[in-house]
């Protein structure tokens, strides 16, 4: 028989986690992750999720970790409880992303690699512990783009040489043998998106949107929507779809109603933007700046970071980002620089 | 001249020992105790095809007493039922395969929160470890005109630092947890090794059987125990042993990884095992990489490092001229276990190869091969 039960007892210092706390009580408190990661966020369920992708740097070699994390959110952020740790040394991780399920204050999170498909991870079972959905170690296995909860079926999106596929699976019932159906057109790092109801996908390089209705037989009712350039990242909702799409040095994000495929641009720049929405909002970062749309009219300012946002996430009205800063830290008399990524409410969308 | 005394034994014990031949690579099959009959065969043969001449056998305690024997310590008691295990041994000897055992999970009638990671009671798991070296002494009649076959090594437990397999590791005592895995851990060590050395006296009694953990942490009862740690307790507690074992599941290749539990910091153990009985063999019963994420194991490597990590840790492993044996953990992948040579298809991983090009060119030392 297989082991019952086994689990990884590393140290946490020699596997250089993530050192989580929490400033402030309980009720009102910030997230302090250890270095600047690449992070992405999402709020739903009474819950604030997000994942945290590094290199770990040992004293003779390096591999990568994601931490995916969650804490209770009520308007504040409550006490986050302990991390899944993600570790490899199979690759550069690339595209790690999280996507709160709505319910039971639980998430999908995945983690694929450059090299590698990379897990896609439920949270959470009764027992609280995280469901591994899918895990393909072979090479040339899809690599998931972008997953989340449907209803009862965590879905996702993986992008392959073969084309996209959309995998299912039901663990909250226990059934974890995921059903994989090709769907049109292919996908890459953060290009799909899942929503209840929704599926969302572009081309790496590919200037639009695919959009439909996900099932366990694959997608129906397709619509493949222009986006007025190349789309760099892809984020649904029930209602919407919200994308940041580039021309050269000129980024702009887009929201594309699902039911009609309408499609309106709510925030212009330059550089590239990071993106999340939640309940009719879309929320905006970009450098220190923090913008938010609400219903789809022009993005207007919600606030400015002390450092460079690194992920925002809403759930309609609040917003949170995920800032890169740097703490003095007073060890033995000894005041060192320390570079932190901080989660904060830092407004409301307007 | 204590110290003239200490280095005479530490010599006159590495005689006594096997010699140093290199490492074994081995490979463990966690199937085979679900199997009987063909299916049994089949497996075997495909164990055989890998060209392991050594596994390891885990014995669950709960499966072959399901209630409680009347004479414990008498495999031969009508609570034991024995039967798939008789099997595999028998299986194993025609393919001339030489397995290590090791037990776990308490039953029931043993257990005090019944569930099957609790702490046995010291006396009950004893005499189970006592029944199991009776019955595979090399002298048990096999109901068949001839005898079952003889183990020689004997791991007490598995991973008896980890709360999955012990439990509790930690108990409350005056407001705060203290570690109290080891003390017990110690006292089952100690009451097995003279009970089975009264029915088997040329049994290898292997002590540790540690899990890879590396921090110890007592603010909980399911706490871990690191293997450093672990192994400085028995020492306090004056365990008698054979040899040691312990498993590695390092971040990082072989000969990189410096964590705690690692190739590099065997050394660490081996100072704590002289303590205990001078030069005793390490083995190293589990060890590997996983190729995808699993949450019993949260690091993976792609399937071709795992291919030249395998190779990679055949040739740290013979660094370590006491380091008998280094088992591979698992023949083939399960939902909760990725780091198989053959995928939950049965497909082979490129480590597959790998495995028997590094057990072509090993010869089983004399003394493994009973």
């Amino acid at each position: 028989m297989s082991r019952p039960l086994r689990i990884s007892c590393l140290s946490l210092a020699a596997t250089g986690a993530v050192a989580l706390s929490l400033a402030g009580s309980a009720q009102a408190a910030n997230i302090v992750l250890n270095g600047w990661g690449s992070i992405t966020a999402d709020i739903g369920g009474g819950a604030l999720v997000w994942s945290d992708t590094q290199a770990a740097r040992t004293a003779t070699f390096t591999y990568w970790r994601t931490d995916t994390g969650r804490a209770p959110f009520g308007g504040a952020i409550g006490t986050a409880s302990e991390p899944v740790l993600i570790r490899t040394s199979a690759g550069i991780s690339t595209g790690a992303r999280v996507r709160a399920t709505g319910t039971a204050k639980g998430y999908v999170t995945i983690a694929p690699g450059a090299a590698y498909a990379g897990p896609v991870i439920w949270c959470c079972d009764t027992n609280a512990t995280e469901v591994v959905v899918s895990s393909d170690g072979r090479d040339g296995a899809p690599a998931p783009a972008g997953a989340g909860l449907d209803g009862s079926r965590v879905r996702w999106i993986s992008g392959s040489a073969n084309g996209a596929v959309l995998g299912s699976a039901n663990p909250i019932e226990g059934d974890l043998r995921g059903m994989s159906v090709s769907i049109p057109g292919n996908t890459g790092p953060g290009l799909a998106s899942i929503a209840t109801g929704v599926a969302a996908w572009a081309a790496k390089g590919g200037t639009s949107v695919s959009i439909g209705v996900p099932d366990d037989g694959g997608v129906s009712g397709v619509r493949t929507v222009a986006q007025g350039g190349t789309v760099r990242s892809v984020f649904a909702t029930p209602g919407f779809v919200v994308t940041v799409v580039t021309n050269g040095n000129r980024a702009k994000v887009v929201r594309t109603d699902v039911a009609s495929g309408a499609t309106r641009t709510v925030w212009t720049g330059s550089g590239r933007p990071v993106v999340a929405a939640g309940g009719s909002a879309i929320a905006i970062g970009i450098g220190t700046r923090v913008f938010s749309s609400r219903s789809g009219a022009t993005a207007r300012a919600a606030g400015t970071a002390k450092g460079t946002v690194a992920a925002v996430a809403t759930d309609g009205t609040r917003i949170v980002v995920f800032e890169r800063i740097t703490r003095k830290v007073t060890v033995k008399r000894r005041t060192t620089n320390v570079k932190s990524t901080v989660g904060r409410v830092i407004g409301s969308v307007r | 001249m204590r110290w003239l005394r200490v280095a005479l034994a530490v010599i006159a014990a590495a005689i006594a020992v096997t010699p140093a031949m290199g490492a074994q690579m081995a490979l463990q099959d966690d199937q085979l105790p679900n199997l009987s009959g063909a299916a049994l065969e089949q497996r075997l043969d495909l164990l055989q095809s890998t060209g392991t001449t050594i596994t390891r056998v885990d014995i669950l305690w709960g499966f072959v007493a399901p209630t409680q024997p009347a004479d414990a310590g008498n495999p031969g008691d009508p609570a034991y039922d024995w039967s798939r295990y008789d099997q595999i041994f028998k299986g194993l000897r025609a393919h001339d395969i030489t397995p290590i055992v090791d037990f776990y999970w308490t039953p029931k009638w043993a257990s005090q929160s019944g569930d099957k990671n609790a702490a046995p009671r010291v006396a009950d798991g004893a005499a189970f470890a006592a029944a199991i070296a009776r019955r595979y002494n090399g002298t048990w009649p096999d109901g068949a005109g001839g005898t079952l076959p003889l183990i020689r090594r004997l791991e007490i437990w598995n991973e008896p630092n980890i709360a999955t397999y012990w439990f509790p590791q930690c108990r409350r005592q005056g407001g705060k947890f203290v570690l109290d895995s080891a003390r017990q851990y110690a006292a089952l060590l100690a009451a097995s090794y003279a009970q089975i050395k009264a029915v088997s006296p040329t049994s290898i009694v292997t002590g540790g059987v540690t899990g890879p953990v590396g921090d110890s942490t007592c603010d909980a009862a399911d706490s871990s125990v690191g293997s450093v740690t672990f192994a400085k307790e028995m020492v306090r507690n004056r365990v008698p042993l054979d040899a040691w074992s312990m498993h590695l599941y390092p971040i990082g290749s072989p000969s990189q990884a410096y964590f705690v539990p690692s190739w590099k910091t065997i050394p660490q153990i081996q100072a704590q095992v002289d303590r205990l009985q001078p030069g005793a063999p390490i083995y190293v019963t589990e060890t590997g990489y996983h190729t995808s994420y699993n949450r019993y194991h949260r690091y993976f490597v792609s399937e071709r490092q795992q291919k030249s990590w395998l190779t990679q840790t055949q040739q740290v492993a013979n660094r370590y001229p006491r380091v008998e044996v280094a088992m591979w953990f698992n023949l083939q992948d399960n939902p909760y276990w990725t780091g198989g040579l053959l995928r939950e298809d049965l497909s082979q991983k490129p480590a597959w190869d790998a495995f028997r090009q590094a057990t072509a060119g090993q010869s089983r030392p004399a003394d493994w091969s009973r």
